[in-house]
């Protein structure tokens, strides 16, 4: 029996992982409680439980979180949207690359979920008032906002957790993997301008649906001015999101931990705005239940971590081979992989000691902080392989279902596999290039 | 091209029902003008063709808008008429731009002088200490009773409320303008009927049957109306009259929801319709654009507008099927 015992924390674990994955019960509660019971048999202290919950984690994604619900209520992206319309004066191929783009930038420093919440309707309602299919249009927006998110600190949950795991800035995560990113969006978004070039082709010359997709957007600008925007609102959402950002950015000079510059800009958009918005409203736009989960989950993975099961995995992976190349090709595509078919964040958050482990092992090699790039590379792009691979692949197809376009399981694969495998390879090349180049 | 005119219809609907017609019509306009800024034809006369095109479409859809049919066929006069026609020459469209958009610029203002020309015939109407009953979302009657109202005249508004949206529409605006009124639900106007002293009623359309379509609900208050010998007025420019051969008596769409009862287990077709229709013979006054007229004379002015139409769309049928109709 006492063979087992250290297994028993692994058995939770791995019990918790796949209730999760079967969606049996809201996964906060299962990790709240498999965290509780870990603490209840003896595998953690409370105290050891507390001191496990990553607080920097959960006051930055709570305060980002808040920070996006007052932008929101203050209608900025629906008059960015509209804004962005008009330029594309009903060009087909203008509307697909510019929010397409769009949807990029913003994952970048928003969420996933909110960047698509934000720009899809709005595509979908242009591309079906042209009577054009909006399916590769959102399928796209579902990749760029993964691979979007991917490159800075705040743009993916997962690189949240390994840039407070590991100390990273806002600026490391965009200096090592602006490359990667880029070249993923471009390569991603020429991949579905090709397949469907058809549908995007210019209507220029075509003046019936020329004025049918200028109509439009003029509707879409009408219904925007009868919203009512308080300028004000708008300005001060603007300006503190921007200086939020410009805070991150400047980290290494202020020597102020990203939470804390980020609890600052919510704290202060929220009193200079809670004239417009109320402080109550506000919080019940913060995902309360996604806080709970992150903090459950840092638990369990301390009390897996007690038993040095971790621990051992980065010893058996490092006597497996000492060669970085091929440790780092692994973590990708494992990585990759896993991320298609799992929740990325109970993954990313086991990697970390395994890879915190193979990093004191290969503590010589001049690469060796690659180990976490190639982690976020993995976890954050493997999101896009499949339908339940990514929050915002279930939120994106969702929305597309409620406007009649549906899509399967099978649909979504057909096209996001050789997608992700494509943006996979071109992680791997940007990886292998910086060990063997730089 | 059934793509177009389904994708169309869908459009004009959506806007109509979310805008009203008048600002549709204008939204219409703009919307060409932005399309002739980045259309890439060589040359206007390939313009008109494809504007031949685009009013065939216009005259496709499901329902047809009178408004915008009509400004359609204005742009291509209007182009005719600006850019002299040189059957040798081919005129390019590049140099010609501008002209084009001139030209909707001078549709617009042409609309908003007609919209004014109605006010000021409105003027005439002597509603002093009267009770007016509004009922639909009009524009147009709401811009009536501001005219009236900065003519000194003193009036009450009794607004017969309908569907929760337009009836809040309604309330806005007669709110913005400083005018007092009280809303009443439509079905209990039976209570107040006495008090009122007109009907004032923004029509969509006069179609070939010599029947105006109107808000759903219209018609019943038109028939109270009528029993009472309460006068009836109807604010609408020629330009929406539907100016073809209506070839069906109903073309009111029908919205057919299931619903279920609150509390048993009992489910329920409920129908809605998009509008009512009601006959020229129902009322006593329409005021367009062009002066004060009893139900006979609009008749005449119907029919003399409707003879012009159909030789208009005999040129422009000509020139599709000369080029063999490109989209």
């Amino acid at each position: 029996m006492e063979t087992f015992i250290p297994f028993l924390p692994v058995g939770i674990f791995f019990t918790a992982i796949i209730l999760i994955a079967l969606e049996v019960f809201e996964k906060s509660l299962i990790v709240l409680l498999a965290g509780t019971l870990m603490v209840i048999l003896g595998f953690l202290t409370p105290e050891e439980a507390v001191e496990a919950v990553d607080f920097e984690t959960i006051i930055l994604l709570m305060s980002m979180m808040l920070l996006v619900a007052i932008a929101r209520k203050s209608g900025v992206f629906s008059w960015m949207n509209v804004r962005l319309v008009a330029l594309t004066r009903g060009n087909p191929l203008f509307i697909f690359i510019t929010f397409s783009l769009l949807t990029a930038i913003l994952s970048a420093f928003l969420d996933n979920v909110t960047t698509i919440l934000v720009v899809l309707p709005i595509t979908i309602e242009l591309f079906k008032g042209l009577g054009q299919d909006p399916k590769p249009l959102i399928f796209t927006e579902i990749f760029m906002s993964n691979i979007g998110g991917t490159m800075t600190l705040i743009g993916d949950p997962p690189n949240i957790i390994i840039g407070g795991a590991r100390g990273l800035s806002f600026n490391d995560f965009i200096v090592n993997l602006w490359i990667p990113v880029s070249i993923g969006l471009v390569i991603a978004m020429g991949i579905m301008i090709l397949c469907h070039w058809q549908s995007l082709k210019p209507i220029a010359g075509d003046l019936p649906k020329l004025m049918i997709s200028t109509a439009l957007i003029r509707r879409l600008q009408y219904l925007f001015i009868r919203l009512n925007l308080q300028k004000a609102f708008v300005v001060k959402s603007v300006l503190i999101l921007l200086l939020t950002i410009a805070g991150f950015t400047l980290q290494p000079v202020l020597h102020i931990h990203p939470h804390v510059i980020a609890l600052f800009g919510a704290s202060l958009l929220a009193l200079l705005c809670s004239k417009e918005a109320h402080i109550h409203e506000l919080l019940h736009e913060v995902e309360w239940t996604t806080l709970l989960f992150f903090s459950g989950l840092f638990v369990l993975v301390a009390a897996v971590e007690q038993t040095g099961i971790l621990k051992q995995m980065s010893m058996v992976i490092v006597n497996t081979t000492t060669s970085l190349p091929f440790i780092l090709l692994l973590i990708i595509w494992i990585s990759g992989l896993v991320s298609m078919v799992f929740d990325n964040i109970p993954f990313v958050t086991v990697m970390i000691p395994v890879v915190s482990g193979i990093e004191a092992q290969l503590a010589g090699d001049p690469h060796v902080m690659l180990l976490w790039w190639a982690l976020s590379l993995g976890v954050c792009l493997g999101g896009n392989g499949t339908i339940i691979g990514a929050s915002a692949n279930v939120i994106g197809t969702d929305l597309a279902r409620r406007e009649g376009f549906s899509i399967s399981f099978m649909e979504y694969l057909k096209v996001s596999l050789p997608i992700t495998c494509t943006v996979l390879l071109i992680a791997s090349a940007y990886i292998l290039t910086r060990v063997y180049f730089f | 091209m059934q793509n177009t005119i389904r994708q169309f219809s869908h459009l004009l609907r959506q806007t109509e029902m979310e805008i009203g017609t008048r600002d549709m019509s204008l939204l219409i306009l703009r919307a060409l003008q932005d399309a002739i800024r980045v259309f890439s034809g060589k040359t206007v006369e390939s313009f008109i063709k494809k504007l031949d095109c685009t009013i065939a479409i216009a005259c496709s859809t499901e329902p047809k808008f009178a408004l915008v049919i009509d400004t359609l066929y204005q742009f291509k006069d209007s182009i005719v008429t600006y850019i002299p026609e040189m059957p040798t020459a081919q005129h390019p469209f590049a140099d010609h731009r501008h002209t084009l958009l001139q030209c909707i610029d001078r549709i617009i203002a042409h609309a908003e002088d007609d919209t004014l020309l109605l006010l000021s015939h409105a003027r005439s109407l002597d509603m002093r200490g009267k009770t007016i009953l509004i009922h639909d979302h009009s524009h147009t009657v709401q811009d009536v009773l501001w005219t009236l109202r900065q003519d000194k005249q003193d009036f009450t508004v009794v607004v017969a409320e309908q569907d929760h949206e337009k009836t809040m529409g309604s309330i806005e605006s007669l709110t913005d303008h400083g005018l007092s009124f009280t809303v009443v639900p439509s079905y209990m106007l039976s209570n107040v009927e006495k008090e009122v002293d007109a009907c004032f009623i923004g029509g969509l359309t006069l179609k070939s049957t010599y029947d105006f379509v109107v808000d759903t609900g219209t018609s019943a208050i038109i028939s109270e109306c009528r029993l009472h010998r309460i006068p009836v007025y109807v604010f609408m420019t020629t330009s929406k009259f539907s100016l073809w051969k209506s070839t069906k008596k109903e073309t009111v769409q029908v919205h057919r929801h299931r619903r279920s009862h609150p509390t048993r287990a009992i489910t329920f077709d409920r129908l809605k319709f998009s509008h009512d229709r009601v006959p020229l013979s129902s009322i006593d006054t329409v005021v367009t654009e062009k002066g004060v007229h009893s139900a006979r004379e609009i008749k005449r002015i119907y029919t003399h507008r409707l003879k012009e139409r159909l030789q208009q769309e005999k040129r422009s049928l000509l020139t599709i099927m000369d080029e063999g109709g490109s989209t």
